[in-house]
């Protein structure tokens, strides 16, 4: 039975993983490419990666500011000067910092915007695998307790005979409970209440 | 529940407690990260720096190359007609000029920046300006000095180095400042 449930777990799992992958195989192959763009494609493009000096966290092809539309205009001058997307944005790091970019770099400190999302995935992928494989253990103890316990009834049954265990615990209707047990449920709060009642004497009258 | 069951739960909070704890203090870590590189707080970027060559039309039809005022200290003015500090700091310009304008080492230039001429000539006419005012029309003088607004002021040394900068209006006693350290080059 855990068993079944680990393997439905692993599969649910194996799906989220396949999703996952099938997501990021599409999100890489729709990505646009630099070939067959127009120059007014490549200048929102570019002018979409910085930032606009003088907005509040707009790009320069979003913001409707004069100076976003002196940027655009001044990277279509370089784009006619045949500067390439690099010496471009170079340009603009050169004049206000790498604060201008969008996109941070994925070096020095700013490689952290990078690295920190990877982290907590994988950190959460990793506690989700620890999750299922600790539940397999837990699982795996309770079926084997479980036929422990249905052992030790059938031990008790078979030297006391059902009165006797009655007999020794008249507030418990042990006789049905290991009856149930012995006859094949075992499962549930009727075990628990069988080991209780029969194994640990805790709760015996005395 | 157990005391084992309740020990479990208690560590399993604090684990889930912990992770999160971190989780903000990386967030906090990346925004005090990207606000100290914010280069709109930190006027002084450009200082020590090779100052961005300029050649610009006046509004009196010449032309002025940032090149040919090598060997004398420079004040670049970023201003418009429209921005309401540029004007509230004129009159620090007009007496800080007065003060100079005899000096044979010194240079003040006003770049305009997202203006039309129009505005700016109308500005002229109602505001004395004695010093050099040059227009910038595709912002190539304003993009090439990073900067963000106006006004900005930039006070550039004798070898062409940008010694001090100023956002916003700046008082006669910050622009003495910034010549000061423009003349004292690189001792200062």
């Amino acid at each position: 039975m855990a068993g079944r449930v680990v393997n439905a777990q692993t599969r649910r799992l194996g799906w989220m993983l396949l999703l996952v992958a099938v997501v990021i195989a599409l999100v890489v192959a729709t990505r646009p490419t630099s070939h067959d763009e127009t120059v007014d494609q490549r200048v929102q493009r570019i002018a979409g990666e910085l930032r606009c000096p003088t907005c509040q966290g707009l790009s320069v092809a979003a913001s409707p500011s004069e100076t976003a539309r002196l940027i655009r205009s001044d990277i279509r001058r370089m784009i006619d000067e045949g500067a390439t997307d690099a010496e471009i944005e170079g340009a603009y790091v050169e004049r206000y910092d790498e604060w201008v970019l969008l996109q941070p770099e994925s070096r020095g400190l700013s490689a952290l915007v990078w690295w920190l999302p990877a982290v907590f995935i994988l950190g959460g992928a990793a506690v989700l695998v620890w999750r299922i494989k600790s539940r397999d253990v837990v699982s795996a103890f309770d079926e084997r307790s479980t036929d422990e316990r249905v052992r030790r009834a059938r031990d008790a049954v078979r030297a006391d005979g059902v009165a006797s265990v009655a007999a020794k615990n008249p507030d418990h209707d042990s006789g049905a409970e290991i009856g149930a047990i012995v006859l094949g449920s075992g499962q549930g709060s009727t075990s628990r209440r069988v080991e209780t009642g029969v194994d640990d004497g805790e709760d015996q009258p005395s | 529940m157990t005391s084992i069951q309740t020990g479990r739960s208690s560590r399993r909070a604090w684990t889930i407690a912990g992770v999160a704890a971190l989780f903000v203090l990386a967030i906090l870590a990346l925004m005090v990260v990207s606000l100290g590189n914010d280069p709109r707080a930190d006027n002084q970027r450009l200082e020590n720096k090779a100052a961005p060559r300029f050649l610009l039309n006046t509004v009196d039809g010449q032309v002025v190359d940032s090149a040919e005022l090598l060997g004398g200290v420079v004040i670049v003015n970023f201003w418009n007609s429209w921005c309401v500090p540029c004007r509230q700091e004129h009159p620090d310009l007009v007496k800080f000029y007065d003060l100079h304008a005899s000096d044979p080492d010194f240079t003040m230039v006003g770049i305009v920046r997202d203006d039309s001429e129009s505005a700016v000539r109308e500005f002229l006419v109602a505001n004395q300006t004695p010093w050099i005012i040059a227009f910038d029309p595709d912002a190539r003088a304003s993009l090439d000095f990073g900067t963000f607004g106006q006004p900005e002021t930039y006070a550039i040394d004798a070898d062409g180095i940008v010694r001090a900068s100023f956002f916003g209006p700046a008082s006669v006693a910050d622009l003495e400042q910034m010549l000061t350290k423009a003349r004292l080059g690189e001792q200062s």
